[in-house]
């Protein structure tokens, strides 16, 4: 099973968004611990 | 005469009531289960506790420390300890092998500050009270005649339908 | 004379390809069969050995009975599609439960349905009695339930076994998969195929390390590891210990599952988008966009009500034991960082009702996820708010709303209505299933609560379910979890069969 550059970079984007809103979602929550 | 009385039936009042109020901090010999706990984690959060179970899974190490996850039938929780601590425990119970049982003597914490808010134990005494065997697996014969039993039919209604495609006439129904 | 033959013809198209279902599902028993061996689990050999045989003899009496269906593929229409998923995935709960029912973990046959029917919808609710020492055999098998539900059973055999493809979308749509990513079903299966192995492969890597690193040894890291991914990426929740993901105790065990469960709650056609270069799909999209809306709010409402109480001392405490579940139950996931108990007891009213909310609202369509399904909120919300401008609007300007989902869609009066009326389905069955709940005793929060987790195909549990609960309110879950999974249109169209069959019967007895 071969994967081509353009699905390889549509993982890494799809895992790239998640982990920048899990990100948003810590520093919120980092506001929220004072 | 009657002030001395007084006195003593208030000493052996205030005597009891300690007795009461302390005894789940004194918990020496009587063992929670992990539902208790958790039903009434604000009263145990931070006090020294007995619990006993089974250790499952395995060891896992981070560092100096290690956790052992223990089962009590009733629920399972992570016991926080130390590498040395865990060394005695043989027997981790999974499918095949029954764990060692633990008599864990350690604080509770309901949200444990240093696990990121995680119920658990850390652990100051540990005791194996029973250690653990690997589990008799004696395979029932009913079970063996079944398997072949089953076999053999699925097999035939294969070899039936392997004829039924076989055999394809030619069908000019209209749909 | 003639429309009872049409009538039989339907029962036997219906049970030629329900059949292959079945047998294609029974095939995969092998994996445990292999597992077992691998573990030297003699006995789970056997009761996989056992199911296997009966499911395939099943499977293939089906076949055999509606055997002249062959070669008449194009007479399936629309409504066998979707009884042949339903019917299909009943006929598999019982069949699927033998291996439980045989491992003794199991209180009762109804227990087993229950959880298979939770794995095929990856809800993840469990009554399976001590899982911490479960064979692998079994442990492999519970989990490849929730990766085979969550991809469809009846993909799985469109995609493998059936070689006719011309009446195949319909038996696609019947199991709630309405997105024709290519020209042909079985490219588009094999499609979502695809994509479901690499990121099998890829997750199962990232955990195996991340297994090794908490103190797993390799064999069971590499479990664990599979299990956990099939578990996050179906958004099922189940997990192979009693203490679900508090067993790992680690805090990158936890962040890597919610990545995967937060991309495994997407839409497959997103997935081929994204991977075919139209990266923009991903923000654009009205799905992503209503998900990062509602879970955002959802979980920043928990985290200010939960950091109100001052369990949680600090902000990783308040993420990993808040965010975490909340994110869980909106994707409809249901891996639980926390006992069950403790949602009832420390997370108030507030925590209960935001959580029953994300639960309900769900995931998105076409995917594993559970729900309302963003998609129907985001048109529904969109339609309020169109529909609010043109009364607001001067009568001569005639403007058209559109929302993005793969490409621009005008938003129809009847694209409205009808995501309405499924949104309207689910919450009566959520409705009946916190009736139910007080009914039996619990509580109004521990009922709603249980009810959205099991409508919304969740899994997280708030303490009701449990071997002891009354067996009425087990038959009702398993209900609710399938007609929520199947996204009721299969469910009626099936029980619509059956009873026009009936009526023709009956009526031919009379002349």
């Amino acid at each position: 099973m071969r994967l081509s550059k353009a699905e390889i970079i549509g993982l890494l984007t799809e895992i790239s968004g998640v982990l920048i809103f899990l990100g948003i979602l810590f520093a919120v929550t980092l506001l929220f611990a004072r | 005469m009657e002030k001395k009385t007084n006195l003593i039936h208030c000493a052996l009042a205030v005597i009891l009531s300690l007795c009461l109020v302390g005894f789940p901090v004194l918990a020496g010999d009587n063992s929670v289960s992990v539902n208790e706990l958790i039903e009434n984690s604000a009263g145990y959060n931070g006090k020294s506790i007995t619990i006993t179970g089974e250790a499952i899974g395995e060891c896992l190490e981070r560092g100096d420390n290690v956790w052992v996850n223990i089962s009590d039938k009733s629920n399972a929780i992570g016991i926080w300890m130390s590498k040395e601590e865990a060394g005695g425990i043989k027997y981790y119970g999974d499918y095949r092998y029954t764990g060692d049982i633990l008599v864990i003597t350690g604080v509770f914490y309901e949200a444990c500050k240093e696990h990121g808010g995680e119920p658990d134990i850390h652990c100051s005494a540990l005791k194996i009270s029973t250690t653990g065997e690997m589990k008799n697996e004696k395979i029932p014969v009913p079970k063996i005649l079944l398997a072949a039993g089953f076999t053999v039919l699925a097999l035939t209604l294969y070899m039936a339908y392997r004829q039924m495609i076989n055999k394809k006439p030619e069908r000019s129904n209209a749909d | 004379m003639k429309n009872s033959e049409i009538s039989v013809r339907s029962a036997e198209i219906i049970s030629y390809y329900a059949g292959f279902v079945i047998l294609g599902t029974s095939m995969l028993m092998i994996i445990p069969v292999v597992t077992a061996i691998l573990s030297r689990e003699w006995i789970p050999m056997l009761d996989f050995i056992i199911s296997m045989g009966i499911a395939a003899s099943l499977g293939l009496i089906f076949v055999l009975l509606g055997r002249r269906t062959k070669g008449h593929s194009a007479s399936v229409q629309w409504r066998h599609g979707f009884a042949v998923a339903a019917l299909s995935w009943v006929m598999l709960m019982f069949l699927c439960s033998i291996p439980y029912l045989l491992s003794g973990h199991t209180y009762s046959y109804l227990d087993a349905c229950f959880d298979v029917m939770s794995g095929f919808t990856t809800t993840g609710l469990v009554l399976t009695q001590d899982l911490d020492h479960l064979s692998n055999a079994l442990n492999m098998w519970r989990h490849m339930l929730t990766f085979i539900g969550g991809q469809g059973m009846v993909v799985l055999a469109l995609t493998f076994i059936v070689k006719e493809s011309s009446g195949g979308y319909k038996f696609y749509v019947g199991e709630g998969k309405d997105i024709a990513l290519v020209p042909n079903v079985k490219g588009t299966a094999r499609i979502i195929w695809k994509i479901s192995i690499v990121y099998l492969l890829f997750g199962t890597l990232v955990l195996w390390i991340a297994g090794l690193l908490i103190g797993l040894n390799p064999a069971s890291s590499l479990l664990h590891a599979i299990y956990i991914f099939e578990s996050a990426w179906s958004t099922g929740g189940f997990a192979p210990n009693t203490q679900n993901i508090m067993y790992y105790h680690s805090f990158l065990y936890e962040a890597i599952a919610m990545v995967f469960f937060i991309i495994g709650s997407f839409n497959f056609g997103l997935h081929y988008a994204v991977w075919q270069g139209k990266r923009k799909e991903f923000v654009r999209n009205i799905e992503i966009q209503s998900f990062a809306i509602t879970a955002f709010l959802a979980s920043v409402l928990a985290v200010a009500a939960l950091s109100k109480t001052g369990l949680y001392p600090d902000a990783v405490s308040l993420y990993r034991r808040v965010v975490f579940n909340v994110l869980s139950a909106h994707t409809t996931t249901g891996f639980g960082s926390l006992y069950a108990r403790q949602f009832a007891l420390q997370w108030g009213d507030g925590g209960i009702l935001i959580m029953v909310i994300a639960m309900l609202i769900g995931g998105s369509a076409c995917s594993t996820a559970g729900g309302f399904k963003g998609l129907r909120v985001g048109i529904v919300f969109k339609g309020i708010i169109a529909d609010v401008k043109k009364l607001l609007s001067s009568e001569r300007s005639m403007r058209v709303y559109k929302f993005h989902y793969m490409k621009d869609i005008v938003l129809e009066d009847g694209l409205v209505r009808a995501s309405a009326l499924i949104i309207i389905c689910y919450m009566v069955l959520f409705g009946i299933g916190t009736l139910l709940g007080t009914f039996c005793g619990y509580s109004l929060a521990d009922s709603a609560f249980e009810a959205s987790s099991v409508t919304g195909n969740v899994g997280l549990s708030i303490g009701v379910t449990s071997a002891s609960m009354p067996a009425v309110l087990k038959i009702y879950y398993i209900f609710a979890m399938y007609l929520g999974r199947l996204e009721f249109l299969s469910v009626f169209a099936l029980i619509g069969m059956a009873i026009t069959g009936v009526k023709r019967i009956w009526k031919r007895k009379q002349i």
